[in-house]
């Protein structure tokens, strides 16, 4: 009857599209999986772009990199969602291993933060002796100062220096702006501000802006690369031998060697440098 | 002998609790033209949609042939369905040809496509519309529109054809075509018509039958010549008055 | 700021014929999310809409503003609620399928749906309305009233899709959140330009802009000419 030619079409086609839904599972056709968590200014530095395709390889396996905040990243840890991080904030990342989220954390690399200003200087925070002290000079100087105010781990460790010169950082000089290292770089080179950022992205940006580095190789403001490995007994189905497979990678020579070169042809200098 | 089609007895219905149509005894006789007449509002579309069988009296019977229409089986329900059509006030083609459209009744029944090629270039050659078989129903003017839907009425060659003011649209000359249609119709088939129409001089010229509704109430009927020359009461010397 | 607007321009002009392998990907995925959840939302909306818009449903007003209400589910409460349903920490996390385009069909699905069951009741209602009773009278059986009326409401029914397709793939806080930006897996362009516009990269994020624009347009293009050929048969 007229109906049933219908009914059968429409059967058909729900059929086919759920078959392509499966195959969009995969789009893969049953290759290995690793998720990994990291955070925006770790990918947008290029890092991982440059070193996955060599891992991808030697160990035929899929690498998923999903850019998030550091807190976003951990929670995603926490949840299972995603197999290995890659985070820069060692306190949360303590309260992380703490919690049992993780089986496995390894310090891989760092580099610095940088504290950035106009060349004037006003609040003189190149005759700081660190962080902390040049963050005082600023605030008592009331001088502009663009922060992250979100979950990143250069909003951290701002927080961090803030809470070591004792200071509590309010008023119309200290701008909150609530988004991403690009454009706060660009909000303090457009106010000639004073701004924490981590060194890959300034460095990758460093052209189109106006403010320079005016206090860098401080301990305090060292910023440490870990990998962690997602516990894999909290929830099914993480892939804890892929995690395993990347921590190796990365503490290999080839990986060390990988990350010391990165950066050096595009910036003249490496972005990051790997912990032995 | 004058045979009764379609026969209402003790009939009420009501809207939202309120009475719209009271009428105790009414008849509708087979192969006459019988018009509909009275005030807006009198309860005239009411009583076509009962007698199409589009609704159920909230009281009372209706028979058509003698069946009591309202207490049917789904099949015999259709079987009588089928043998009446009403065209609406305001008609609604399908998305079609002209052609199309005036076949869709017969398509409805399940007709072999051959017959209603046939049956269909028939009709529209009779309303005069096969200039415009293959136009998009969308394209008609509103006087097509309402002819067409005449036309789709009639080729399904129903028992009982209802107009509700089928005149609305037309021009003068489309009025003259369809009173000619209506009465060649009626001379030339078997089919009874009620003609619901505000058109007094009309009335008198196509009428066998009148029927008068006045606040969902029959206040007269019986034949033309009758109600136009001796109407009895005061309301229908007013209504109709002044044309004769 | 114009000047980035053409800079803009050519910059999607020279990814176009340069067939950057990159953004025809993020391009084909676009289409392939957001086209099957138009897709499913259709197969399961229009028969529900239909029955909805010919039958008298008990609560039929209650449902309609219900449907009314989810039409404007933000996308990012959408992807929430997906995220949490299909994480490994959630009720559906074995099927394993958070942060793979199948999770990001699931959440426009549902963002799509209740556009396409709305507008569908819409459509077939009036067309109900201004139908049945005249069908019935030239001697319609209820069954084949429903598919004659059906089939009239067909430039309805692709209004409905139009509308539809059109939220689907101008969203971004469903698919960021359930597919995770994945280059060359789970991203698509809006969660593209996302991306570019946090790298400052103005004239990438508005050269995608332009080609979700052009990609929009074109398929709109094929969907009215269908609903053109529905009106005038």
């Amino acid at each position: 009857m007229h109906l049933n030619k219908v009914s059968v079409k429409f059967l058909v086609l729900l059929l086919i599209t759920s078959f392509i839904i499966n195959l969009t599972g995969c789009f893969r056709f049953g290759q290995e999986r690793l998720i990994i968590a990291t955070t925006t200014s770790t990918y947008d530095s290029g890092l991982l772009d440059y070193i996955l395709p060599f891992f991808m390889e030697k160990y035929d396996i899929n690498a998923d990199v999903v850019a998030v905040g550091t807190g976003q990243a951990l929670a995603m840890g926490k949840r299972g969602d995603v197999d290995v991080l890659l985070v820069h904030s060692p306190e949360a990342e303590k309260e992380f291993m703490d919690q049992g989220n993780g089986a496995l954390r390894k310090e891989i690399m760092y580099n610095h933060f940088v504290l950035l200003g106009s060349s004037e200087d006003e609040a003189r925070v190149r005759d700081a002796g660190g962080a902390a002290e040049a963050f005082g000079k600023i605030a008592e100087n009331q001088s502009f100062f663009i922060s992250r105010e979100d979950n990143s781990g250069t909003y951290l460790k701002e927080l961090d220096i803030w809470e070591k010169a004792g200071i509590n950082p309010t008023g119309e000089w200290y701008v909150e702006n609530g988004s991403g290292m690009a454009e706060t770089l660009r909000m303090a080179h457009e106010k000639m501000a004073y701004t924490l950022s981590d060194r890959s992205t300034f460095v990758t940006l460093k052209n189109n802006l106006d403010i320079e580095i005016l206090l860098e190789k401080d301990e305090e403001l060292k910023n440490i690369y870990s990998v962690i490995m997602v516990n894999p007994d909290k929830f099914p189905g993480t892939n804890h031998e892929g995690a395993e497979n990347l921590i190796d990678f990365l503490s290999s020579p080839k990986g060390k060697d990988l990350v010391k070169n990165y950066g050096v042809e595009q910036y003249g200098q490496p972005l990051f440098f790997p912990i032995d | 002998m004058t045979q009764s089609l379609i026969e209402l007895r003790n009939v009420k219905h009501y809207y939202n609790g309120r009475l719209v149509l009271n009428v105790p005894y009414l008849d509708i006789f087979s192969n006459k033209i019988t018009i509909l007449l009275g005030p807006n509002a009198s309860g005239k579309s009411t009583l076509l949609r009962l007698i199409n069988m589009l609704e159920q009296p909230g009281e009372g019977n209706i028979y058509f042939k003698d069946v009591d229409i309202i207490r049917l089986s789904r099949e015999k329900r259709l079987e009588l369905q089928r043998q009446m059509v009403m065209v609406f006030q305001r008609p609604v083609l399908l998305n079609a040809t002209l052609f199309e459209n005036v076949a869709f009744g017969l398509h409805l029944r399940g007709m072999d496509s051959k017959i209603i090629e046939k049956r269909v270039e028939e009709v529209l050659k009779f309303m005069k519309l096969d200039h415009l078989a293959d136009r998009s129903a969308t394209r008609l003017s509103g006087g097509e529109v309402q002819l067409a839907a005449i036309a789709r009425g009639l080729a399904v060659n129903p028992e009982l054809l209802i107009l509700d003011e089928p005149m609305n649209n037309l021009d003068p000359r489309h009025v003259k075509l369809l009173e000619q249609t209506v009465l060649d119709i009626s001379r030339e088939r078997d089919m009874s018509i009620i003609i619901v129409t505000h058109q007094i001089p009309q009335v008198s010229r196509m009428a066998d039958e009148v029927v008068l509704l006045e606040e969902g109430e029959v206040i007269e009927s019986g034949p033309a010549e009758e109600i136009f020359n001796n109407p009895q009461k005061e309301f229908t010397r007013e209504f109709i008055g002044g044309i004769i | 700021m114009l000047e980035s607007i053409i800079n803009g321009l050519l910059e999607a002009l020279k990814i176009i014929v340069t067939f950057n392998p990159e953004v025809y990907w993020v391009l084909f995925l676009s289409l392939f999310v957001s086209g099957t959840a138009v897709l499913l939302s259709s197969l399961i909306g229009i028969p529900v809409g239909t029955y909805l818009g010919l039958r008298p449903v008990p609560g039929f007003h209650f449902l309609m503003k219900l449907i009314y209400t989810f039409m404007g589910l933000p996308p990012v409460l959408a992807g929430l609620v997906v995220y949490l349903l299909l994480s490994r920490a959630g009720p559906l996390g074995f099927m394993q399928i958070l942060l793979t385009p199948a999770a990001m069909i699931i959440a426009q699905t549902i963002l799509v749906l209740p556009i396409i069951v709305g507008l569908t009741v819409v459509g077939v209602r009036s067309k109900e309305e201004a139908l049945h009773s005249q069908i019935i009278s030239l001697g319609a059986t209820e069954r084949q009233a429903a598919w004659i009326i059906l089939k009239e409401s067909r430039p309805q029914i692709i209004t409905a899709i139009v509308t539809g397709f059109g939220r689907a793939i101008a969203e971004v806080g469903a698919v960021i959140m359930v597919g995770g930006n994945i280059s060359g897996y789970t991203r698509v362009l809006t969660t593209a330009i996302v991306l570019e516009t946090r790298r400052e990269n103005f004239e990438m994020a508005i050269a995608l802009g332009i080609i979700l624009m052009a990609l929009s347009f074109i398929i709109n293009f094929g969907l009215y000419k269908w609903q053109q050929e529905a009106v005038e048969k």
